[in-house]
């Protein structure tokens, strides 16, 4: 068994999030934060204005005048959008290598992290939960922040974790705590005490696969869970662990999803996913 | 794979290692840009002449792996990987002198036909979706269709008119017509499937993936032909190649192997 420590060490080698991004998924967090907060904030802070400019006006967004300020940002596409594009921006760089062991390519966990927070953030919008949208948004698109560190370890056992996997019936994230001690869902939560997030997005962050009975009765993980197994069983952004993770009718079942409405998120995920890889060239 | 590792280490100082040490191969395959980034294709050079083949299965595996992704290409092209791989050892050994052949990916949702003998058709990450690959040995066309929902029905029909591919029925029978269009006849086709894996413990309501494969199984049943080969359900995510040359059909299980079909 892996050593826990070097583990728990490897969270200083990902690249520090953005103050700003950090401030917004701590007011995001927050129901009763104003929207106005968020925005003071993102117009406030120097260091995202050139990013978001050049962002705002690339061929992308198809502006009929050019976006001189953030606050023109804002109004022309809405904050929401704005939000979004500053969250990406901050925790890109952690995603875009790509990580050794899960047998996935440059930008694949980039590219399944950003499907699967904006499949969310609809889904969270579908399920009456559109005052936690940034939240559910934050929260998919961090989710799998433990891989990016636990690849490493992977890569030395994946031989033992296939074996658990095909042969045993475990699920990836199980054999992956069975062999080396830890799975990538506790190692995020570690990330997110490091990085001093909200006790929810840790929650959502370790829970994300739903191992523990109680939390399938949380609304905000269970979007985030449907969001990301949708993604998997469209085939994006999974390699090695493939689908071996466990499904939870009871999850669905309680969100009122039949089949068919399962099927109209696969297909809106679908039609998301050509639309986000065009926006994941300019992020 | 320790070992490997430390080969690994070695090899980022380009020192010389043993080609046909299955580990290094397992551990490079999982890291190609880590193996480009090593500047590789100087060993093609430095004397490794016996290990040609295992080069060659090596690169053409890495190809088709990642020729999807822009950042590849453009190692590929600035590191003339291709050319030299091509120039100098091929021609050597007397390998196929056939160029490597053109990839074209088949993404979520595509219907790709072809009949360039140097292009191959991928399919890339078949998860609960399914990839259905039709071949006439004959004309040499062949098509592939990558969907991932059993039924258009389901939907509302703007829905299934935007986007025909993503569903079973209507991506069939355009993926059909279309072989038909180009000449090819229905006795000669060659049909392999491949996807439908499943979440574990996905319960019959949700279980999408076992549906799509009834659906392309009642479908080939309604058009009186046969699946050649079929590589479906299980845990996996799968990728299924068609060559349009020689009609080989690969499916690469991820962390299972390969099956040449």
């Amino acid at each position: 068994m892996t050593n826990i420590d070097d583990i728990i060490n490897g969270i200083d080698t990902l690249k520090p999030i953005p103050p700003v991004a950090a401030q917004i998924m701590a007011l995001a967090e927050d129901e009763n934060s104003p929207t106005s907060d968020i925005a003071d904030l993102i117009i406030h802070d120097p260091s995202i204005t050139a990013s978001l400019l050049k962002i705002c006006n690339s061929a992308y967004f198809g502006l009929s005048r050019k976006v001189e300020s953030v606050r023109d940002a804002i109004t022309l596409l809405g904050l929401d959008q704005i939000v979004e594009l500053v969250l990406l921006n901050g925790t890109a760089e952690n995603f875009r290598d790509e990580p050794d062991g899960y047998g996935l390519g440059e930008g694949e966990l980039w590219h399944h992290a950003v499907l699967s927070a904006h499949v969310a953030k609809v889904l969270a919008g579908n399920h009456g939960l559109a005052n936690k949208k940034h939240l559910i948004f934050t929260a998919a698109l961090l989710k799998d922040i433990g891989k990016v560190i636990m690849g490493r370890f992977v890569a030395f056992s994946y031989e033992k974790i296939n074996i658990l996997v095909h042969s045993k019936g475990y699920s990836f994230n199980e054999a992956e705590k069975e062999i080396i001690g830890m799975n990538h869902e506790e190692l995020g939560a570690q990330v997110g005490k490091k990085w001093r997030f909200g006790d929810k997005l840790i929650y959502i962050i370790r829970n994300h696969h739903m191992a523990d009975e109680t939390c399938r009765n949380d609304p905000e993980t269970a979007l985030v869970y449907l969001a990301d197994i949708v993604c998997m069983m469209i085939g994006f952004g999974t390699s090695l662990d493939g689908l071996a993770y466990r499904f939870y009718g009871e999850v669905l079942d309680r969100m009122n999803l039949t089949e068919k409405d399962l099927q109209n998120v696969i297909f809106d995920t679908d039609e998301h996913r050509q639309k986000i890889e065009k926006l994941l060239n300019l992020v | 794979m320790r070992n490997a590792c430390e080969h690994g280490y070695l090899f980022g100082k380009r020192t010389p290692f043993d080609w046909e040490d299955p580990d290094l191969f397992k551990f490079l395959m999982y890291r190609p840009i880590l193996a480009i980034r090593c500047r590789i294709y100087t060993l093609i050079y430095s004397g490794c002449q016996k290990n040609v083949l295992v080069l060659k299965r090596f690169f053409l595996q890495l190809y088709t792996r990642l020729c999807r992704t822009s950042v590849f290409q453009k190692i590929i092209m600035e590191s003339g990987i291709k050319n030299s791989f091509k120039d100098h050892q091929m021609q050597d050994v007397n390998l196929s002198r056939r160029p490597i052949s053109v990839m074209t990916a088949v993404n979520f949702c595509e219907l790709k036909i072809s009949q360039n003998p140097n292009e191959t058709l991928v399919a890339f990450s078949i998860g609960s979706g399914m990839v259905v690959s039709i071949y006439d040995p004959v004309t040499k066309a062949g098509g592939v269709l990558n969907f991932v929902l059993p039924e258009s029905l389901t939907m509302l029909p703007e829905k299934a008119e935007r986007h025909p591919y993503m569903f079973a029925d209507t991506g069939l029978s355009a993926l059909l017509e279309a072989l038909l269009d180009s000449g090819a006849k229905t006795e000669n086709i060659k049909v392999v499937i491949a996807g439908g894996a499943q979440i574990m413990d996905q319960n019959a309501e949700f279980n999408i993936g076992l549906k799509n494969h009834q659906a392309v199984t009642a479908f080939f049943i309604n058009t009186n032909l046969s699946i050649a080969h079929e590589d479906i359900g299980g845990i996996s995510r799968r990728m299924l190649s068609l060559d349009i040359g020689s009609g080989c059909n690969v499916i690469q299980t991820l962390g299972r192997g390969e099956v040449q079909v």
